[in-house]
């Protein structure tokens, strides 16, 4: 499959960054979180390869993981988070209702 | 008018529940006609607008991110780019929208969220859009850029309308964070409707999610400790 093979293209001159997760097709659920930080983005790069416009969402949490924001979601990826925590986590996630695969490029966060 | 549409579902929509797509056809004149893909009808806004003179730090960072991954120049990005709408809701948010180099446009709403399609044709016909969000002091949003051949955006939050504005392409609606399934219409100039289902997920069930990861580090972290001499 060609698009296994693309390059993963991630935001650069952050002051701390993290790509927590790349290059995976993912089914519906399906959900990473990145180590804790001061977080001012989220980028949330996806592809429907097989059709169905499944929906990525992004969303920040407190460094507990259980006081968060709520999900954003879009069926068209780049989607950027431009939301900020001063310490916490960040998260991408495939939609609960999706009834395709989404091939997840990259999930990546940082500050700066 | 009821019992003259065709009702043709697209993708998903024959699976039960979820993200999914359908489309309704008028029967006069369009029946059979699937409508444009994605917003490839047309911006118009990002030509008739002029661009902005002036771009806040956090626009400038967007468009240097999302533009060379779209294989656009962020420099010529930031000199078309556009402000589509100001003062947007709670947070009195501006939407700026660029086209890049393969005509889709990418937009960001200051403070909250953007987005930057591959292809003009990518997403839902007649919008792309991007729903949820929100922080303790701002609400949830449906946020979005229509083509020109949308006449109105719907949206309903567990079955209760929303306003929604349609301006310069494009749409704006705030609701409460609590809602749990959204519904987004969107009515073409020639009668044909399409409508999106999104799950919003509350943070609640979220946290379960955390909860359940965090319960899967602790036991292989347990288990590759048991299994150390």
């Amino acid at each position: 499959m060609a698009i296994m093979a693309a390059a993963v293209v991630t935001p650069a001159a952050l002051a701390w960054s993290q790509t927590y997760e790349q290059n995976v097709v993912w089914g519906a659920g399906s959900t990473k979180i990145s180590n804790a930080n001061s977080i001012t983005s989220n980028y949330v790069s996806f592809d429907d390869f097989q059709g169905g416009l499944p929906q990525m969402g992004t969303r920040l949490c407190d460094s507990s993981g259980l006081n968060c924001n709520h999900w954003r979601w879009s069926n068209t990826g780049l989607i950027t988070d431009e939301r900020n925590i001063a310490y916490g986590v960040a998260s991408c996630k495939a939609n609960s209702g999706n009834n395709y695969l989404v091939y997840v490029r990259y999930c990546a966060t940082g500050n700066g | 008018m009821t019992t003259r549409r065709t009702r043709l579902l697209v993708g998903a929509a024959a699976l039960a529940g979820g993200a999914v797509l359908a489309v309704q056809l008028a029967g006069h004149g369009s029946a059979g006609r699937e409508p444009p893909q994605g917003v490839s009808a047309g911006v118009s806004a990002l030509d008739r607008l002029p661009p902005a003179a002036t771009v806040p730090a956090s626009v400038v960072r967007f468009v240097d991110t999302v533009a060379p991954q779209r294989d656009t120049d962020p420099q010529r990005a930031l000199a078309q780019i556009r402000k589509l709408r100001s003062d947007l809701g709670r947070a009195h948010s501006d939407l700026y929208a660029f086209r890049s180099a393969a005509g889709a446009p990418c937009f960001i709403l200051v403070g909250q969220v953007g987005i930057c399609a591959k292809s003009a044709t990518d997403g839902s016909p007649g919008l792309h859009w991007t729903i949820g969000g929100g922080t303790a002091s701002v609400p949830s949003n449906l946020v979005g850029i229509a083509s020109d051949d949308v006449r109105a955006v719907e949206l309903a939050i567990d079955g209760v309308s929303v306003p929604v504005s349609l301006v310069n392409n494009a749409v704006f609606a705030e609701y409460a964070t609590s809602g749990k399934n959204a519904v987004i219409t969107i009515v073409r100039k020639d009668g044909t409707r399409s409508t999106v289902q999104v799950q919003l997920e509350q943070p609640a069930a979220a946290a379960e999610d955390l909860q359940a990861i965090r319960k899967l580090l602790r036991e292989r972290a347990r288990s590759q400790g048991q299994a150390q001499p």
